[in-house]
């Protein structure tokens, strides 16, 4: 739980400091637009004050009562901020004061200069002077002045107590909220992080981690059961490929076991004195295509593993392939004859020019018609023709045999892959003769194709191989690898 | 002559204690110095400051609608029995308005008319036929100042007093409302004395 307790700091890091920083700005903005107006309103303020007291004052001027003007002025105590006050005549000379307990009178050095001056403010830090004309019927009868301090660190410290709380509560909220909120991220990828464990634990790729929402998160949950989906697809083609190579390895026992007591039994015949000599002619006969067969079989284990492992190079020539073709047949002949199966051979009496290697093509029609001659019931009728058509050669192996059911044609390619699995009258096999036929036919850039009905209806294997351009029928074509 | 030439209401302001006013710049009593022999001196100025009284008067007054005259009339102050405030009056009034209306000073002698009149000083030489000339006056809205120091009479509105040396004023609210006047709380606030109805 340590990755979710991270992300939940990360979230809720995230929120907070952005409602933070927020919070400052907008603090900060208000701070300053209040200080601003708050200064701007008391200056207005002010300026009522003395047009107000210069208004009250200009009949004490008007009629030089100078006690009214001062009892006037001294209403100003009830204004704690207004340090000094002081009205002067038309000349400059002082007409009357104020001055609030504890603070300094005017100076009066600046009278004559604000006895000249007009209405207006000189804001000099927290000081604040102001002055006001006083009229009367377009007459100048005198100058208010009032100095006053502007103390807005108090109302600065109010604000900023109430920023403070409105900041903390605020951030305790967006806290909540996000604490909230976090789950809707954390729990989906803890679910996920969940299903990964089972999986694990229960080898079960059929799981997957719900999904709740559209969002990344959704997009995470659906990669990964996209990953479960492909895992899956891996596992079960892995524990396929380990059954077939568990029935490679039966099969493989059962095949080279099963010469043996043949070739034991003929022995014993052939140690024997008294055999004819009929029966001596037939158990080496026998012997033979015992021996034939396991060669077979091991040549053919043999081409599987240089190609799986890259190591085979093929002598290519130019070369005849209706040689090759008589050359399958010769080597076959004993097995076909054995099973008592009719072949149809239909081959040109011209040589049919490509280029190849002579013992491989050997090597995929002698696969080829030993299948045919298998999955075929004794008795049985092969058909192996060869024509020329487009530039190619198509050899065709064709038998009225069992057939293949046409949903595992393609799995008859497959290395290991038998399937028919009934090993009944010894129709078994390594399972690697079509396979290797494809990759050898396909080595030499050409194509091996299957044609079945289905179960019964007999099998066709058709070889596409490029023929040779004409004129260069007759050139001998250069050794290739 | 300073005076003459220099008649602002400002300027006629007499010399100030120096108890009220202790802090008042010096500069101010240097212009003040050379003004010749304080007595004189005072008499003026008492005479300058009467007048600038009358004529600040103005603006402290409302005369009833009735007697409105049109807008353009002059407002019309008479001075009877003070030469000397009438000849300062006469310096301060030339070319001012008081409520957007032109200010006239007119020198009256026993017998005149006084039916324009908005306010009418009735100086010291005058105060002995003070009798006479009230009852004319009763019930029209002239706003009457006197200058009798044994205080307001039965039917001024106004009246001058000497406190310490400086000019100073008594109001009578009965007599300006008999007058149809009405005085301005403004006034009423500088004045020395309030009788009140």
């Amino acid at each position: 739980m340590k990755v979710e307790a991270s992300i939940r700091r990360k979230v809720m890091l995230v929120v907070m400091t952005t409602s933070l920083l927020a919070q400052l700005l907008s603090a900060t903005a208000l701070l300053v637009y209040e200080i601003t107006s708050y200064r701007a309103s008391w200056v207005a303020d002010l300026e009522t004050q003395a047009d107000l007291m210069a208004q009250a004052s200009a009949p004490a001027l008007n009629f030089d009562d100078a006690r009214v003007a001062g009892e006037n002025l001294a209403l100003l105590r009830l204004r704690p901020q207004i340090e000094s006050a002081a009205i002067y005549g038309a000349r400059g000379q002082l007409f009357a004061a104020y001055t609030a307990p504890g603070h300094a009178p005017l100076p009066s050095e600046l009278a004559a200069e604000w006895a000249a001056g007009h209405a207006g403010h000189v804001l000099d830090g927290d000081r604040l002077d102001l002055q006001q004309g006083i009229e009367q019927n377009g007459e100048r009868l005198g100058t208010m002045v009032l100095r006053a301090r502007y103390d807005v660190a108090p109302r600065v410290r109010g604000y900023l107590a109430i920023l403070g709380a409105v900041t903390a509560a605020s951030l305790a909220l967006a806290g909540l909220v996000a604490r909230r909120l976090q789950r809707t991220i954390t729990d989906p990828i803890v679910a996920v992080a969940e299903v990964a464990r089972e999986v694990v634990q229960q080898r079960n790729y059929a799981l997957r981690a719900p999904k709740t929402s559209h969002d990344e998160v959704g997009a995470l949950v659906d990669a990964f059961n996209d990953m479960l989906v492909e895992l899956g697809a891996q596992a079960a083609a892995l524990q396929t490929a380990d059954r077939r190579k568990d029935e490679f390895l039966a099969t493989l026992a059962h095949e080279l076991r099963n010469p043996l007591a043949p070739l034991t039994t003929a022995l014993a015949i052939l140690d024997r004195d008294d055999a004819p000599p009929a029966a001596r002619l037939r158990m080496q006969a026998m012997m033979q295509r015992q021996l034939q067969q396991m060669v077979r079989l091991i040549d053919d284990l043999l081409e599987v593993s240089r190609i799986s492992t890259g190591r085979l190079r093929l002598r290519m020539q130019k070369l005849d392939l209706v040689e090759v073709l008589q050359a399958a047949m010769e080597s076959i002949a004993p097995a076909l004859v054995e099973r008592e199966h009719t072949v149809l051979t239909l081959w040109p009496p011209e040589p049919i020019w490509v280029h190849g290697d002579r013992e491989r093509l050997t090597q995929v029609f002698v696969n080829l018609l030993h299948n045919a001659a298998k999955y075929t019931d004794p008795g049985g009728r092969i058909e192996f023709a060869v024509e020329t058509e487009q530039g190619a050669a198509c050899v065709r192996v064709a038998d009225n045999g069992i057939g293949i059911d046409p949903s595992v044609q393609r799995d008859v390619f497959e290395m290991f892959v038998q399937v028919d699995h009934s090993m009944k009258r010894g129709r078994t096999g390594l399972g690697v003769g079509l396979p290797l036929a494809r990759q050898l036919v396909a080595l030499h850039g050409g194509a091996l194709e299957l044609d079945s009905a289905g179960l019964g209806q007999g099998s066709t294997f058709t070889v596409r191989l490029a023929l040779l351009p004409l004129h260069l029928a007759d050139a001998r074509a250069p050794a290739a690898h | 002559m300073r005076l003459a030439r220099s008649p602002r209401p400002g300027n006629a302001h007499p010399p100030v204690s120096t108890v009220r006013r202790a802090f008042l710049p010096w500069l101010v009593a240097c212009a003040w110095a050379p003004f010749g022999p304080r007595v004189r001196a005072q008499a003026a100025s008492a005479a300058s400051v009467k007048a600038a009284y009358l004529y600040k008067m103005l603006a402290y007054v409302d005369w009833p609608p009735a007697a409105a005259t049109p807008d353009d009339a002059p407002q019309v102050i008479g001075v009877l029995g003070d030469d000397a405030v009438y000849a300062e009056l006469l310096q301060i009034v030339g070319g001012r308005r008081v409520n957007s209306r032109a200010v006239v000073a007119r020198r009256l002698v026993a017998g005149d008319a006084v039916d324009d009149l908005h306010e009418l000083f009735v100086g010291r030489g005058a105060s002995a036929n003070l009798a006479g000339w009230l009852p004319g006056l009763r019930g029209r809205p002239v706003l009457v100042v006197t200058d009798v120091p044994s205080g307001l009479t039965e039917s001024s509105v106004l009246n001058f007093v000497l406190v310490d040396g400086h000019v100073r004023f008594e109001a009578s609210i009965p007599a300006a409302e008999r007058s149809g006047l009405k005085l301005s709380s403004r006034l009423l606030a500088v004045a020395e004395r309030v009788v009140a109805p």
